[in-house]
């Protein structure tokens, strides 16, 4: 057991460093948070990342990144942190999309989409999740069908699509055969988002802004080459970026700057003492979700797939932080529920849904890790349209 | 950077298990509660050589599994004591002592003034008081048997020697060691658990399928997790992060104390009417969940340590 590195991974650590000390007037004020609303700066500063090799590391070096690992992307991470200096703008993009992409494309795809992907010049977003299938997502509706004389045709709606009103282009899951059961006749599009058709629709949300849409499609047409991996194999591709989810899962704490001690400086000589447990165990489940980072990477650089029990740390973080903002709002009085903290909880509890409810957490971790036996299911082998 | 146990360090637990897996441990602790000597598994740790182990690392690991089976071994109180005294093995009587408990010829037991429920004083040949004096004349009245399977003493003595440690740091060992034992038996609450929602049936199915079983099961786990996290920081952060040692030690009890508190309530729970009887285990885990909470200044003190830690850092 080590946390320090190696010679080689102190030596990219002091390079990293060094780029980041000589760079940082041109990074943008603030943090990006999880969501942003005015992105160029954000964008340009992507760019620089980017052509500094700081951007998808783990990416292979033939599409722009540095065939490295995460405990690399692990490094870059923290000495953002360290610097107090923002990451790439589209974490979404660059995290799930594109190794998507890279694993499932063409290489017509791949060299057409991942480089403008990694340089921030082309934003990408998620179209899985509509108004009625969010954690059921294999039941989706929106239709794809065959043209005559090749070429798609696609109608329905997604919703939640965060950076939809910034994309270029989307990963959607569309159902191509409804005459089979629901994870049988899916497939993945990549989608233009200029394309004639598509409307994206802000939607606020409970902190005030919109950085989630709805996202129309109306006889949107699509070449044969907007398919990525194989027709009515989508869930395949569908389950590889929710893999790839996980990964960013693992280092979430360092990717959005968070320190464990945040709740408390805010309270620094102002702590009423009712609140002292309150807040310990905070700062303990904030420690947790650190380690258990560390202990999850380890096992991602000996060669394991992360599993599902990543999950486990984001349902710790967004309860830990809940209750963080709790604590500190309490003890500072009403005006602190104005500023940042009323928009962090806010936050977080809509953030309990991304990524996965708890609920559907709880019950793939205690199916995978537990081995605990699976609901019964009436949807399984039937045929999606006699659902 | 590695953060998972190595090959090294699962064979020690391996060994460990193998080694305790000779005792019906969890018999015992039942049967002392009615009267029958309880089970001491010393000479196992003094034949696998933990009385005298490398590393904090090496320490938790053991007691994770003594834990697990509910086997007192001596080891809490006597990997705490020589740990105080590792560093000043120069000084007399420190010299007069270690090499017989690095052997395991000698026995301590590691007090916190004011030296009730001493985990593991009855029996002890070597008291080590507040991480800084060596007691080697004491008496320890056994105190409490609500869990017979961690003997607790109330300790007093004449004379001690002084010999210059550090009370913080044999606290936060002590801490993270009382930890492990605890995350130990919630780990093992939670085993029996999900084994027994998998084979018990109702409404025509596994009751592990049940999500309300389910959802519970997998939150113990989430916690037992959070808690073995916060062990090896503890367990790094002793050896390379000293100044981090007490925000990691005090976190990692807090953690421990709350995953066995729910593990064990879970664990009971779970098994419907059968964990409400004498005869099965569960009860036996719910015990050491009460207990544990309270000693060597209990969960609250842990938690007002992780505070004042931070405010000082
Ligand atoms: C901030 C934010 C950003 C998002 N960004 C995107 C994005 O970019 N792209 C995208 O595709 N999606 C996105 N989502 C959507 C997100 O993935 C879904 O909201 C989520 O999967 C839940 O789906 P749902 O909203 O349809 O809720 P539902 O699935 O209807 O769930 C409602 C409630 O029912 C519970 N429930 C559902 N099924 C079960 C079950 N089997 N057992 C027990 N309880 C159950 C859920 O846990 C939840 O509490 C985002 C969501 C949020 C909040």
């Amino acid at each position: 057991m080590d946390l320090s590195d190696s010679a080689p991974l102190a030596a990219y650590r002091a390079k990293i460093r060094q780029w980041l000390a000589e760079n940082r007037d041109h990074a943008p004020i603030g943090k990006p948070g999880l969501h942003v609303t005015d992105i160029e700066p954000f964008r340009a500063w992507q760019k620089l990342l980017a052509q500094a090799g700081l951007v998808g590391v783990t990416w292979p070096a033939e599409y722009g990144g540095q065939g490295l690992g995460m405990i690399e992307q692990a490094v870059i991470n923290s000495e953002l942190h360290r610097a107090g200096l923002p990451g790439a703008l589209d974490i979404i993009g660059v995290g799930n999309l594109a190794p998507t992409v890279i694993a499932h494309g063409t290489s017509w795809q791949k060299d057409r989409h991942l480089r403008p992907l990694l340089q921030g010049d082309e934003i990408w977003c998620q179209l899985f999740s509509e108004p009625a299938a969010g954690s059921d997502v294999a039941g989706i509706r929106t239709r794809a069908i065959r043209g005559e004389g090749g070429g798609w045709r696609l109608n329905g709606q997604k919703v939640w699509t965060t950076n939809a009103q910034h994309a270029a282009f989307g990963l959607l899951l569309a159902r191509t055969d409804p005459s089979v059961p629901k994870h049988r006749g899916l497939t993945v599009f990549i989608v233009p988002m200029t394309a004639a058709g598509v409307e994206v629709r802000p939607l606020r949300q409970l902190t005030g802004i919109a950085a989630f849409n709805e996202v129309f499609l109306d006889d949107v047409m699509l070449g044969d080459e907007a398919v990525l991996g194989s027709v009515d194999d989508g869930w395949t591709v569908a389950m590889t970026c929710l893999m790839y989810e996980r990964f960013n899962l693992l280092t979430m704490l360092d990717q959005i700057g968070w320190q464990p001690s945040m709740f408390a400086e805010p309270l620094r000589h102002k702590l009423p003492p009712h609140l002292e447990q309150r807040l310990a165990s905070v700062i303990v489940d904030m420690l947790a979700v650190r380690y258990s980072g560390h202990r999850a990477l380890s096992k991602v650089a000996n060669g394991e797939v992360p599993g599902p029990e990543a999950g486990l740390g984001k349902i710790t973080l967004v309860d830990a932080a809940i209750r963080g903002a709790q604590v500190v709002t309490e003890a500072l009085g009403p005006s602190a529920l104005d500023g940042e903290w009323g928009y962090l909880l806010a936050e977080m509890q809509g953030l309990r849904s991304g990524g996965g409810t708890d609920e559907i957490l709880l019950t793939t971790i205690g199916e995978r890790v537990l081995g605990l036996p699976a609901e019964p299911r009436l949807d399984k082998e039937r045929a999606f349209n006699e659902l | 950077m590695n953060f998972e146990l190595g090959p090294d360090e699962e064979l020690l637990i391996a060994s460990v298990r193998e080694a305790l897996s000779r005792t019906d441990t969890m018999a015992a602790a039942r049967n002392a509660l009615d009267g029958a000597q309880p089970a001491h598994l010393w000479q196992e740790a003094v034949r696998g050589g933990w009385t005298d182990m490398p590393g904090l690392l090496y320490g938790v690991l053991v007691l994770i599994e003594c834990g697990r089976r509910l086997a007192p071994t001596g080891l809490l109180g006597h990997l705490t004591a020589v740990a105080a005294l590792r560093p000043h093995a120069d000084h007399p009587a420190v010299a007069a002592v270690l090499p017989g408990l690095l052997d395991g010829t000698l026995r301590a037991a590691a007090a916190f003034t004011p030296a009730t429920a001493v985990p593991d004083a009855p029996g002890a040949d070597v008291l080590v008081v507040d991480g800084g004096v060596v007691v080697r004349e004491f008496t320890a009245q056994r105190a409490g048997g609500y869990d017979q399977s961690l003997p607790l003493g109330d300790v007093s003595w004449e004379r001690g020697e002084g010999f210059g440690g550090d009370a913080g740091f044999a606290w936060n060992v002590a801490q993270t060691l009382l930890a492990a034992q605890a995350l130990g038996a919630a780990e093992g609450a939670l085993a029996i658990a999900v084994e027994y929602a998998k084979q018990r049936k109702a409404f025509g199915r596994a009751i592990g399928s049940f999500q309300a079983i389910k959802h519970q099961l997998t939150e113990v786990l989430r916690l037992n997790e959070n808690a073995r996290s916060l062990l090896y920081y503890a367990s790094y952060a002793a050896e390379n992060e000293p100044s981090e040692f007490g925000l990691a030690a005090n976190a990692a009890r807090f953690a421990a104390d709350q995953a066995i508190d729910l593990a064990a309530r879970r664990c009971l729970s779970v098994h419907g009417g059968l964990g409400a009887t004498w005869e099965h285990d569960a009860h036996l885990y719910f015990r050491r969940a009460q207990l544990t909470r309270l000693l060597l200044g209990g969960q609250a003190a842990a938690g007002e340590k992780v505070v004042g830690h931070v405010f000082s850092g």
